[in-house]
């Protein structure tokens, strides 16, 4: 099968407010895909869609081929999920905490101790490996975190937000690895409000605001339709309008934020 | 397909067993805190025998009996027999007027009255009166001292019978000669307690359960809340792992975490209180386990109908506050007027608190505490049955 995602009108309503609006894409196999769009537009909410964690009010979406409400079990079984906070128990250890997510995904013993040495070797936490994850810096539990969902080896790999208050050193590791991890076969869902994470690292966006899909092209292709020297920037506010956003939508294009 | 349900479930419970080890303080806590709780509350409501501190006001008017050349003061023998055995101490008031506003002010506790032919009266073969006077604001202090009283008047009462009914013996020839115990008191009871207890006896084994029922109500509650608030339960719940291997390992290790404080609070309250017990452990670790089960789903509930951890802790101490003074942990039910013991029936921790405190204080059997066990456990399942279906829908309609 050519496609890794199909999104189909998909929808997610909160009461009366919709946080996305019928909402179609088709990710395909092996590509760095990112959404795009300032706080608040619905990219956690897309995302935690199509990971099975809510069920969308109306619309369809298969990971895999497998239907994200009726399969949802043979999805997570396939996908991996960096969300926006870090999802660790601060009072285990480094290894304590990879152990028991290892063990969740049904890897035996012998298989998982291995492959928490050489996931902690790669991204270099293996002196902390006994420290509890609550004493880590930021951008070592998103390390962890990484560690943590490759475990599984996932076939789809989520990415809410990865890089938001981490340091420049981190940043550019990250990206790394996630390149790295495209490479060994992964197809990468990545959100961001940052331009320009999305314009280095992926191969198509899509760009949404206020719950609605308004563009999905190669960041190359939006760029050249708004002529020559076109930043992703312009792009955006081509299509999402320049006005600043209420308190849940600060407008993004501003300097990296802190968490 | 159950046994990866199962296997799921014991690696969440171990996880939480493992955490549990890792913060030291929540573990210490987990036994002192309790420990604590049944010594205020034991010192709080204790047996008669030990108030510390009472003063007693004296008016003592009494002007004696001359016999002889000799004055004798009854009211004298009188505050000697409340004294006796015991830390009161007194004060003497030239006026019931002045020795009035003492008790009213707080300065006494209570006020002894002799009027002028206290002893007189007495002697000359009449009934004689004092006045006590009380004040009902402090119950429990006014029991105390109306039962000292009460002895003291019984004993001089005695002394003065015996007095009489010899120098009447002596009188009668002829009649059967009257034992002087037949006029004070024809008819004697002598109490036995059916076994050598103390009030820790009836606070210990009813704060125990009433604790392993609050672990059951919050259980849930707090750990899904701390998950939440750590993001974990995202990651759980993004590896294959089903909703209720989740739960089921969540309730497991609260079930062990509790087992464990009950054991470890029990043995405490042994040493420190010399509580009884007498029960069938395996008996005793069934009712907690029930109670422990009986609460998870009423908190899971409240867990899933609030949004935030303080509103769910609020109404959580909605139900329990009534629960804790009307299920007769603290005090034996009879002592609450007819209405409240109504209602008292229909709450369960009244079935887990009586069950419990019968097997650990009087050995009771299987037999005799079935039923209360049945009803925690239905109720346990009807309001799991309930709750877990109402988790789900709010889980999956985006928490
Ligand atoms: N559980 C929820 N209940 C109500 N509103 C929500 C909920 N989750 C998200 N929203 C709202 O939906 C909108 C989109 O949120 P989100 O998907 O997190 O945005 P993004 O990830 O793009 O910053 C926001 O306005 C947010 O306030
Ligand atoms: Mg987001």
């Amino acid at each position: 099968m050519e496609y890794s995602i199909i999104a189909d009108k998909l929808t997610k309503k909160f009461g009366d407010f919709t946080a996305d609006n019928a909402i179609s894409l088709k990710v395909k196999k092996g590509e760095i895909f990112g959404i795009l769009g300032p706080n608040g537009a619905g990219k956690t909410t897309l995302i935690s869609m199509l990971t099975t964690l809510i069920k969308p009010t109306s619309g369809h979406a298969s990971v895999l081929g497998y239907d994200v409400i009726k399969d949802a079990l043979e999805v997570r079984k396939s996908i991996g999920v960096i969300t926006e906070k870090v999802t660790m128990y601060p009072p285990l250890t480094a290894e304590e905490n990879l152990m028991f997510f290892g063990r969740l995904y049904g890897i035996n013993r012998k298989e998982l101790e291995e492959k928490i040495n050489s996931g902690l070797e790669e991204f270099q936490l293996s002196k902390f490996r006994k420290r509890p994850v609550g004493t880590f810096s930021l951008g070592m539990k998103r390390r962890l975190d990484l560690v943590r969902v490759l475990l599984n080896e996932p076939k789809v790999f989520f990415l809410d937000e990865p890089t938001v208050g981490l340091d420049p050193i981190t940043v550019s590791f990250i990206k790394k690895k996630i390149r790295d991890i495209n490479k060994r076969g992964s197809t990468i869902i990545l959100t961001t409000h940052i331009m320009q994470d999305a314009d280095e690292l992926s191969d198509r966006v899509a760009l949404i605001d206020h719950g609605n899909l308004m563009a999905c092209d190669t960041p190359k292709n939006l760029k050249k339709k708004l002529g020559k020297n076109a930043t992703l920037e312009n792009v955006f506010i081509h299509y999402a309008g320049a006005e600043l956003r209420d308190e849940t939508g600060k407008m993004s294009i501003a300097p990296r934020r802190g968490m | 397909m159950v046994l990866k349900a199962l296997n799921d479930a014991f690696i969440v419970a171990k996880r939480d067993l493992i955490e549990l080890y890792r913060t030291p303080f929540r573990l210490v806590m987990m036994f002192v805190f309790p420990v604590l709780i049944i010594m205020l509350f034991g010192f709080m409501f204790p047996s008669t025998s030990s108030f510390n501190g009472v003063h007693i006001g004296l008016v003592n008017n009494d002007s004696g009996f001359t016999l002889n050349g000799q004055t004798v003061y009854l009211s004298n023998s009188f505050i000697s027999l409340v004294k006796y055995n015991s830390s009161i101490t007194f004060s003497n008031y030239s006026s019931l007027a002045s020795a009035e506003s003492a008790l009213r002010s707080g300065t006494i506790d209570s006020i002894i009255y002799f009027p002028a032919n206290f002893t007189s009266v007495s002697l000359s073969g009449q009934p004689t009166q004092l006045k006590l006077v009380t004040n009902p604001t402090s119950p429990t202090l006014e029991e105390y001292i109306n039962a000292k009283v009460s002895v003291a008047s019984t004993v001089l009462s005695a002394e003065i019978v015996n007095g009489t009914v010899s120098k009447l013996n002596s009188e009668l020839i002829g009649l059967p000669k009257i034992n002087p115990q037949f006029v004070i008191s024809p008819v004697v009871v002598s109490s036995v307690p059916i076994l050598s207890g103390n009030y820790f006896d009836f606070i210990g084994p009813g704060l125990i359960m009433l604790l392993s029922m609050m672990a059951g109500l919050t259980a849930l509650g707090s750990a899904l809340s701390r998950e939440k608030e750590d993001g974990t339960i995202t990651a759980v719940m993004l590896s294959p792992i089903r909703t209720g291997s989740f739960l089921t390992g969540k309730m497991l290790s609260q079930l062990v975490r509790s087992l464990i404080q009950s054991a470890v609070v029990v043995i405490l309250v042994i040493l420190l209180f010399h509580m009884s017990f007498n029960g069938n452990i395996l008996l005793t670790a069934a009712i907690l386990i029930l109670g422990i089960f009986g609460f998870l789903g009423l908190g899971l509930l409240v867990t899933a109908l609030t949004k935030d951890q303080e509103t769910s802790q609020l109404l959580l101490n909605l139900v329990f506050f009534p629960m804790l003074f009307l299920s007769g942990v603290l005090y034996p039910l009879q002592e609450l007027p007819a209405v409240i013991v109504d209602i008292a029936k229909f709450l369960p921790l009244t079935y887990g608190v009586e069950a419990f405190r019968q097997v650990v204080v009087f050995n009771a059997s299987f037999a005799s505490v079935w039923s209360s066990m049945l009803i925690l456990f239905l109720f346990g399942a009807v309001s799991l049955a309930i709750a877990v279906p109402v988790f789900l829908v709010k889980k999956s309609s985006g928490n």
